[in-house]
């Protein structure tokens, strides 16, 4: 009886140390997969917002827009391009007089914010356009290269939320 | 034979202990698999990462390249005012290597001009070309191929 009782002891203390390996195992996995999973998640959302901000510093500065002679009221499809990254000034005065809400319709940006800013080569604001940055949950920056007035500028498309 | 007698033979000490070999064996290798698994996850994960700025690496150099190439940062065929132009645009953290060659009319070679350091063999380069004419003095039918990758 007294054996019997100890061989008991041995199985419950084998089964003990198996249980804590194999929590501490599932413990493990279980926080990587949800740590995967919540970068993934991160990333995949950076992504969709790099791609969207891409694509419309992209049409910003590549395309004419539509109509050509596109003016503040009269825009189908804004682009502030004269040729290939080069920025025309009547076109960019026209895009700034646009309201905002017309903008963020045209752009598609649904629920975040966007801020547009033109700058010199040194870095020097020639102009702004959107809601500047406060308190960003989410933001993606694109930094296209482009010619402005003859000189070369960059310019920064920043979506945010 | 007793039920006691019987029951310390299955539970033979030695057969016991061999058991439990071999169960320490098979869970070691599932935990291996597993952290396999994991680290698999990972590598997966940081490699998605990087896919996305080398884009943006090349983007940027094709941007630059645009850029010289529209204000004719390009035309004078001097080395060292191109160097100046690629400094004054290139973002700090970002290296730039150009190959500039140029024809003349009669498609003679005119002008190579090599500028910025080696490309490095470990990191991620994004490379194009671009084509573009230069009117210095004659008509110059330039190709400028470059490779931009972060410091």
């Amino acid at each position: 009886m007294f054996k019997q009782n100890k061989k008991a002891q041995i199985f419950v203390i084998d089964f003990f140390i198996a249980l804590f390996i194999f929590s501490i195992l599932l413990i493990t996995i279980m926080v990587s997969w949800n740590n995967y999973n919540t970068k993934m998640n991160e990333k995949a959302d950076y992504d969709l917002l790099v791609n969207k901000a891409f694509q419309i510093s992209n049409s910003l500065v590549r395309s004419n827009g539509f109509p050509l002679d596109w003016t503040e009221s009269s825009f189908q499809v804004v682009g502030l391009a004269s040729e290939d990254r080069v920025l025309s000034q009547s076109r960019l005065d026209s895009f700034l007089n646009i309201p905002l809400n017309e903008t963020s319709k045209e752009f598609r940006t649904y629920d975040y914010d966007f801020y547009f800013v033109l700058k010199d080569i040194n870095g020097l604001k020639i102009s702004d356009y959107g809601t500047n940055i406060t308190n960003a949950k989410k933001s993606a920056t694109i930094r296209r290269y482009v010619v402005y007035n003859n000189e070369k500028a960059t310019i920064e498309f920043t979506l945010w939320k | 034979m007793s039920f006691t007698t019987m029951k310390k033979q299955l539970l033979n000490l030695h057969y016991g202990n061999k058991k439990g070999f071999v169960f320490t064996l098979d869970s070691i290798i599932a935990i291996i698999v597993a952290f396999i698994l994991i680290g698999a996850s990972a590598n997966y994960v940081s490699k998605s990462e990087n896919s996305e700025s080398s884009i943006q690496i090349s983007r940027t150099g094709s941007d630059i390249i645009a850029m010289l190439a529209k204000t004719n940062s390009f035309d004078s065929f001097n080395s060292a005012s191109i160097q100046n132009e690629v400094n004054e645009a290139l973002p700090e953290n970002y290296n730039l290597r150009i190959n500039l060659e140029c024809s003349d009319e009669d498609l003679n070679p005119s002008e190579n001009i090599i500028l910025g350091d080696s490309i490095p063999e470990n990191k991620f380069v994004g490379a194009g070309k671009r084509f573009f004419i230069v009117e210095n003095p004659s008509i110059n039918y330039c190709m400028v191929k470059y490779w931009v990758w972060q410091k």
